[in-house]
């Protein structure tokens, strides 16, 4: 029929009149908008990714060193350097001559700064010790086998202006400029020096076996502040030649290596000589402290570096044991050289390759040969640049680009070794107090600690959420599911903040006191609600017309009150006869099951009921959009309710309930607040129900306030965001694959 | 108005009743949609009910399944009585009703899995535990597909999906899959509403072969339908039973204004 305006069919090719024109333009921008806002979304989440990709990436990239040309000449070197160090801002470098000459340098220019000549002209150095802790404390030690202590520092002068810094270099003798004899009739062949607040320890080996331990244990004055040493020189003579000596941090143990490839392991108080741990068929060529003085690292003449550190056995015995090895180039190692700050460690062989490796990550971080065989090399104290001096008497800087050397696989994921460990852990312990701490970055406590609480979680929520909706989608009374289903959605909206806040401070003591009532509602509730259920059937009519079809639900409301009330006011006598009066106690000392407050019960209740109401509304949906045809058509050929539920609408609502459960899974793995408020966030790996957990999530929350920017550290924080974002990215694409399978198989029409 | 009108005695008998209603009064909420319908329908032939829409015919053809309880707020009075059996009587398993009434849907509604498990769905709803050997499932399944005609198309498929079908073939394939349970009564409600004029009239020559083993009671918007496929046929306006007769007589004298109206096309 016509419009009564328009005399005729409009013509196809007429020209639009200006109401088409604006619907069609309306329609084109409405189209656009939209195309816009997905690919913006995509952009977003490809952004995240990138930049997540760009802060982590440095971990990955391998370290770097390039030479810079030195001005000036190092004639006036002589050649003759025994001992080279240089500052921290790398303009200044420090040495000690043969001829016992004590003198700073320049790097710009290669000039003499300040010298010292106190030891000068008597005695050839034979050894110079650093101090462990790299406090400045050098022991120079004299072919009598004498022994002196210097200690060098820097400070920093402004008044030229703050642009114009320059670094002053001193020179202290805290224990006096007079030489010690250590090793009478000299011979003197390797020196080690400690030195702490309380003790300062040398010790020194000499040849024909001869070694030598001094104790000075500090005492200061009370009025004056002076120190003065109450020294002990202990001897013990062995029946080999010792080729390297070196003393713990903590003074209680004495390492020797010897020819045959053994390290000595000697306890200071005894000077007896203990055990011995084979490390190698070759000599020990060289050997040093780690940053800390607890693990020893140890190079032999094939050009192995091994690792050892003395472990606490259940007894309270220590005994040595070997950690882990480098592998060098094949030529003996001459130099084993201690990073500053980190775990890390440089070494030279005789074939003048260079290796810079960390302990920690079990890895070779660089490795490049040097032109030729130096006199002496010095790692600047942030591991950041390297002096080399030749014996041609050339002078070589090297700038080491090796920011993230504690990071590699092993490190994230495997079992390492830390120091002071009685064996290989998964641990995650981003920092210490103190500067010789060994930094533990296994991402793997971590991943264990979201999947479980995310477990737990869906544990608690996954019955509840999808036995509820397939109750309020099939078999509630239509007026009673208007109620319950906004209800239990306006649950989603509860800020999870809230949450974690009464899960830590409500539920988590209320379990503590209850726990056995609590485990008792797991028992009596349903058996309860079955029995109710039971008597229901049973009711007669009279009874049951006053609650209409599909509001029984209603009905059990007061009678699972009850009923949860019962469990936790009168689980006290079954609690007195089964488990001695308390569950709690009789768990730890009946099953060894230990018991936190905030533990992963906790944590699963509450993101349990904050995943619920996300699994359950698209359950819901999913089984309530089943069409109504399906199930009319099982029900006409005499299938019961639960027949049809189970035969016909489940299957069919299948993928629906599928993506629920991984929307809620996903929602569980990246929760924040919840498990940061209701755990104890401790980076274990259990699956005890007591105890707590720290997952990445809720670890980058807690740690990247105080993470430093661009550190290992901080970038370690990003790698767990990147391994939640892949996870979730992994996760529910193949969530997403399995439900359009799902789809497939079940789709109705 | 609810004339009974007497039949034409065809046969020296009495015909048997399949289903009997006696004032039977339905209410959707405080809405009454059948007003005191009383009716009388023959066993093993095919009766169509025809009216305009909203006149009740599948509220009355969907309570004698008992299809409508699900909705909660549905209220009847009166009886349905199938084969003698008062099927609302508190005592009647609604299972049992249900079995010996299968029911076809204006819309094809196999079940999203393969045409086997389709015939033998309510086969195994009803067997417990064994459901019977491979070999016997499969004559099951086969002799149900040959009653509806379709064996020869989906013996080679039956491992398909049955959505995979045609319209007609799925309508067929619903009709099939209530044969194993051996019902008496088979209601159809407009069965071929969404098929095309060749479904359609492949549907109703099944019906027309299935006639005689099976009591067939049809809801139709179609009249021609009901002209070509059914014998007795009931005219229903505003919840009431108008006319219920043979169908020629209906559609050559229809006793009824109302009747003569809707079939002239009046309106509806």
């Amino acid at each position: 029929m016509n419009t009564p305006h328009r005399a005729g069919p409009a013509k196809i090719t007429a020209r639009p009149d200006s109401f088409h024109v604006w619907r069609s333009r309306k329609d084109l921008v409405a189209r656009k908008i939209i195309a816009l806002g997905g690919l913006v979304v995509i952009a977003a989440v490809l952004l995240i990714l990138f930049y997540l990709l760009y802060v982590v990436s440095p971990l990955f990239l391998p370290a770097k060193m390039s030479r810079v040309s030195l001005e000036g000449s190092a004639d006036w070197l002589k050649n003759d350097t025994v001992f080279l160090a240089l500052e921290e801002q790398q303009q200044l470098a420090f040495r000690i001559a043969k001829g016992g000459e004590v003198e700073f340098f320049s790097l710009d220019g290669l000039q003499l700064v300040e010298s010292t000549d106190v030891w000068a002209g008597g005695q050839n150095v034979v050894q110079v010790a650093d101090d462990q802790d790299h406090s400045g404390l050098v022991a120079v030690a004299f072919e009598d086998g004498r022994v002196g202590l210097l200690q060098k520092y820097y400070s920093t002068d402004f008044s030229a202006g703050i642009e114009l810094r320059k670094i002053v270099p001193k020179l202290d003798f805290p224990y006096g400029t007079d030489l010690r004899a250590l090793m009478p009739n000299g011979g003197l062949t390797g020196l080690a020096m400690s030195d702490t607040e309380s003790e300062l320890m040398l010790a020194a080996s000499g040849t024909g076996g001869r070694v030598r331990l001094e104790r000075n244990i500090k005492e200061e004055n009370l009025l004056s502040g002076e120190i003065s040493l109450d020294t002990t020189v202990k001897a013990l003579d062995v029946s080999f030649e010792v080729t390297a000596i070196n003393i713990s941090g903590d003074h209680r143990w004495l390492y020797l290596g010897d020819e045959n490839g053994q390290i000595h392991f000697i306890n200071t108080a005894t000077m007896q000589e203990g055990q011995l741990v084979k490390v190698s068929d070759q000599a020990i060529t060289s050997m040093n402290m780690l940053l800390g003085g607890i693990s020893v690292l140890a190079g032999d003449a094939g050009g192995t570096i091994t690792q050892l550190f003395p472990v606490r056995d259940s007894e309270n015995q220590y005994s040595l044991e070997i950690i882990r090895r480098f592998e060098g180039d094949r030529s003996p190692i001459t130099q084993i050289i201690p990073e500053e700050r980190r775990k890390g460690f440089m070494t030279l062989d005789a074939d003048s390759m260079l290796s810079i490796f960390h302990s920690t990550a079990w890895e070779m971080v660089l490795r490049e040969k040097l032109d030729g065989q130096p006199q002496a090399l010095a790692l600047a104290p942030r591991a950041s640049g390297l002096l080399v001096l030749y014996d041609d008497n050339r002078a070589e800087f090297m700038d080491i680009d090796n920011e993230h050397p504690e990071v590699s696989f092993a490190s994230l994921w495997s079992k390492v070794w830390y120091e002071n460990y009685a064996e290989p852990e998964h641990v995650w312990q981003s920092s210490s107090s103190s500067n010789d701490f060994e930094p533990k970055f296994s991402l793997a406590p971590l991943a264990f600690g979201t999947l479980k609480a995310a477990l737990y979680a869906m544990l608690f929520a996954l019955p509840l959420a999808l036995l509820g909706a397939a109750y309020t989608a099939y078999f509630m009374s239509p007026a009673l599911r208007r109620l319950v289903k906004p209800t239990i959605e306006i649950m989603a909206a509860l800020p999870t903040v809230i949450l974690g806040f009464l899960a830590g401070l409500w539920f988590a003591p209320f379990l503590e006191e209850n726990l056995a009532g609590v485990f008792a509602m797991l028992i009596v509730m349903p058996a309860g609600l079955l029995v109710f259920a039971w008597f229901w059937t049973r009711a007669s009519w009279k009874l049951k017309r006053y609650v209409k079809e599909g509001w029984e639900p209603v009905l059990l409301l007061p009678v699972l009150s009850v009923l949860a009330l019962v469990s936790i006011e009168f689980v006290g006598p079954f609690q007195d006869l089964f488990f001695d009066g308390d569950l709690r106690t009789w768990l730890s000392r009946e099953a060894g099951i230990s018991y936190d407050q905030r533990n992963a019960m906790v944590v699963g209740c509450a993101m349990g009921f904050a995943v619920i109401p996300t699994i359950f509304s698209i359950a819901e949906d999913a089984i309530y959009g089943v069409p109504t045809t399906l199930s009319d058509g099982s029900l006409a050929l005499g299938a019961t309710p639960w027949q049809t539920l189970v035969r016909v609408t489940l299957p069919t609502a299948s993928p629906g309930m599928f993506s629920a459960v991984m929307i809620g899974l996903g929602r569980a793995v990246g929760e924040t607040m919840i498990v940061l408020m209701a755990t104890g966030n401790t980076p274990i790996m259990d699956w005890n129900l007591f105890e707590g957990m720290r997952t990445l999530a809720a670890n980058i929350a807690v740690e990247m306030p105080e993470s430093a920017m661009n550190s290992s550290h901080y970038r370690i924080l990003f790698l767990a965001a990147l391994v939640l974002f892949i996870f979730t990215f992994v996760v529910n694409t193949g969530a997403e694959l399995i439900r359009q399978r799902l789809r497939e198989k079940y789709s109705s029409l | 108005m609810n004339a009974i009108n007497p039949l034409p005695d065809s046969s020296t008998t009495a015909p048997e009743i399949a289903i009997r209603t006696n004032q039977l009064n339905l209410w959707y909420g405080t809405f009454q949609a059948l007003f005191d319908v009383t009716l009388d329908i023959k066993k093993g032939i095919i009766t169509s009910m025809i009216g305009p829409s909203g006149c009740g015919k599948t509220t009355l053809l969907r309570s004698v399944n008992r299809i409508n309880e699900r909705l909660g707020y549905v209220r009847i009075e009166g009886t349905i009585d199938v084969f003698d059996q008062n099927i609302y009587d508190p005592g009647v398993e609604l299972i049992q009703v249900r079995k010996q009434v299968g029911m076809v849907f204006q819309r094809p509604n196999p079940l999203p899995i393969s045409i086997r498990d389709n015939v033998l769905f309510g086969y195994k709803l009803h067997t417990s535990g064994k459901h019977g050997s491979k070999s016997e499932q499969d004559d099951i399944v086969e002799q149900a597909l040959q009653q509806v005609l379709l064996w020869d198309k989906v013996k080679d498929k039956l491992d398909h999906k049955a959505t995979t079908l045609s319209l007609e073939e799925q309508q067929k394939l619903c009709i099939a899959r209530l044969l194993p349970v051996k019902p008496s009564v088979l209601l159809m409600d407009e069965p071929c509403s969404a098929l095309d004029p060749k479904g359609t009239e492949a549907v109703e020559e099944l019906l027309w072969d299935l006639r005689g083993k099976y009591t067939i009671l049809i809801v139709t918007h179609n009249m021609a339908q009901a002209r070509r496929a059914s014998e007795e046929c009931i005219f229903m306006l505003m919840g009431k039973v108008i006319e219920h007769t043979e169908t020629g007589e209906m559609f050559l004298t229809p006793k009824h204004k109302e009747t003569t109206d809707y079939i002239e096309g009046r309106y509806g």
